[in-house]
């Protein structure tokens, strides 16, 4: 049997947010990841109106997110990265003027930490940052992941590993200036 | 030092991201329209098509049931999605005005130069003839749908033939390339509509004889207006054959003739271009519906793309000899096989048109109306519906020698221009 549109509708409810918030990490911008979200679920629906199987909604969705985000690199290569690190900035601040009172109820320093992994996460190559937002946000297992991205699990686990390692590198540099 | 979790710093910054809830009910709205106007195929036949008329506001207000909200209806307008999605919609299709209204005007608009111009429209008519014959294929064409495709049609068809007519003044390899990628086109839309409608198993037939005549008729216009303009540039046989007639009898001739091989370059280069280009996006249309096909349909396409492939390559080589003139042909010839193909390709994964039948049909019924176009065929520019065989033809001068691009096409020298680039396997 296919999937109804009401199923449809339930999974988008359920996985909008997720893949939004994966798509404004990788892109580091919320107007890309707004329409890269509508676009994954149109695709996805395109797929499944064609008779198209969605067994894992989430693994569906999330290996149509990223093979749209690799679509919007290759256009956007152009870009300077001042640009885009300007546009992170943009995103950010919007984010969170939009503000969240668990952020309030936060410490500065807690917030500045929070801040500092955010810029390092941004910085993070895109490999290693596709694996560490599903991996910790999105809380995707390893052998969830390796599939999205098109690796093996091992490899998905050498990234984050390695991922973190650069992570934690970046925010001792810091703390030790 | 700290020690700080970062796994838990990671989360953290997630958790602050997410839509808002206006930004997801916006989001929903849309997918719900979407699958509304795309149902699950298995149920397309339970689908109503409705014809909406008058302006897309009004028919966005009455696609539901309840009034749409205002909001809604500005997020249609200006969320890329929507034209997005409204681009493969029908009439009939709830966002089809979209598509009509919204995004063609505003590629209308942003047309600038008189060759994008022309170009657009060509795209337009072709497209209005695609929908005439998706609808056709799915026998939910009525009478008032083709009345306003043809309308729609015959309008583009003719921006596009006033574009092309005044190109040809000034930039004859813009005219030669949009006159021919039109010209190939209705041929090929043609050749669809008239199987569509000689189709046996149609229940309620509305019959589009007439809109293949028209299709034919435009087809024909285009292609005298192409002849013309490469009459301009020197790369018709004939021309070339007087321009070298020129260059041996007179001294001046010799400045004359340089300017001829500077534009054949032009014209030769850039018909190279869009061959190529059109051979890419004719692999594409195969990748995308190869699985529809049966083995011996797909290998056939295949080689009907590697000809093309080998045809743009002896352009390259007889435009690294200097041969523009044969090089435009190769190309011209890689061009009208794989555009031709992409037409056809593009229909089999929309409709149930088989391409093997596609294909079988395509010299038989090509040739019939050229036939039927072909009485007076003395006048030069009077051509029919055939790049090739036209422009390769020898026209009464007996010293003209068939240059290599002759050799590309075999059966283009006869006196009735047997028409039709031969697509047939």
């Amino acid at each position: 049997m296919g999937v109804t549109k009401e199923a449809f509708l339930k999974v988008f409810e359920e996985h909008s947010d997720g893949l939004f918030r994966h798509a404004f990490f990788r892109l580091s911008s919320r107007d890309k990841a707004l329409d890269l979200t509508q676009d994954a679920f149109l695709k996805g629906w395109e797929y499944i109106r064609k008779g198209g199987d969605m067994r894992d909604p989430k693994n569906f969705l999330y290996r149509i997110m990223h093979n749209l985000i690799i679509d919007e690199y290759r256009k956007s290569k152009s870009d300077s990265l001042d640009e885009v690190l300007e546009k992170a900035g943009d995103a950010t601040e919007e984010q969170f003027a939009e503000g969240s009172l668990a952020e309030i109820e936060s410490s500065a320093d807690d917030r500045m930490l929070t801040e500092r992994v955010k810029n390092a996460v941004a910085e993070l190559p895109d490999d290693y940052r596709a694996i560490v937002t599903l991996r910790f946000m999105e809380e995707l297992s390893t052998k969830e992941i390796a599939p999205i991205v098109g690796v093996t699990e091992n490899v998905v686990s050498v990234r984050i590993h390695r991922a973190l390692i650069k992570l934690r590198g970046v925010l001792l540099a810091e703390e030790n200036i | 030092m700290r020690k700080i979790n970062i796994k838990n710093y990671i989360q953290k910054v997630g958790t602050g991201v997410s839509l808002s809830s206006a930004e997801r009910e916006k989001m929903r709205e849309v997918l719900s329209e979407y699958i509304a106007i795309k149902p699950a195929v298995r149920d397309t036949a339970d689908v109503r098509h409705r014809q909406e008329k008058g302006n897309f506001l009004s028919s966005l207000f009455t696609i539901t049931k309840k009034p749409m909200p205002i909001a809604l209806i500005l997020a249609l307008l200006f969320s890329g999605s929507v034209s997005y999605a409204a681009e493969g919609t029908l009439p009939g299709d709830t966002l089809y005005p979209v598509k009509i209204h919204v995004n063609e005007n505003l590629q209308t608009a942003l047309a600038l130069s008189t060759e994008a111009k022309a170009a657009l429209h060509g795209r337009l008519a072709e497209r209005r003839l695609e929908e005439a014959t998706n609808l056709a294929a799915k026998n939910t064409l009525n009478a008032d749908t083709k009345a306003d495709l043809s309308a729609s049609f015959s309008e583009h068809a003719d921006a596009a033939v006033t574009g092309v007519t005044k190109l040809s003044e000034d930039n004859a390899a813009a005219a030669i390339d949009v006159a021919s990628n039109l010209e190939t086109g209705l041929a090929a839309h043609g050749t669809l509509l008239a199987q569509v409608n000689n189709r046996s198993d149609a229940k309620s037939k509305v019959d589009v004889g007439d809109l293949v005549a028209l299709v034919h008729e435009k087809a024909r216009l285009v292609s005298a207006i192409r002849a013309h303009a490469e009459g301009n540039a020197e790369v018709s046989a004939r021309a070339v054959g007087s321009a070298s007639a020129r260059a041996a009898g007179t001294v001046n001739a010799k400045s004359d003739a340089s300017a001829n091989a500077d534009a054949q370059k032009t014209v030769s280069v850039k018909m190279g271009t869009m061959a190529k280009a059109a051979i890419a996006n004719a692999e594409k249309a195969f990748a995308a519906v190869s699985v529809k096909l049966d083995a011996a349909v797909a290998a056939a396409v295949k080689l009907e793309i590697s000809v093309a492939s080998s045809l743009a390559a002896t352009g390259d080589t007889l435009s690294a000899k200097g041969d523009f003139t044969a090089a435009f042909h190769a190309y011209q010839q890689a061009f009208v096989t794989v555009k031709k193909l992409s037409v056809y390709l593009n229909a089999a994964e929309n409709t149930d048109i088989k391409v093997p039948a596609i294909l079988h049909s395509d010299s038989s019924t090509e040739a019939k109306a050229e036939s039927s176009g072909e009485s007076n065929g003395n006048d030069n520019n009077d051509a029919d519906s055939g790049i090739l065989p036209n422009s390769l033809r020898i026209e009464g001068d007996a010293s003209v020698e068939t240059h290599a691009g002759a050799s590309v096409n075999g059966t283009g020298g006869g006196a009735s221009g047997s028409g039709g680039v031969q697509i047939g396997l």
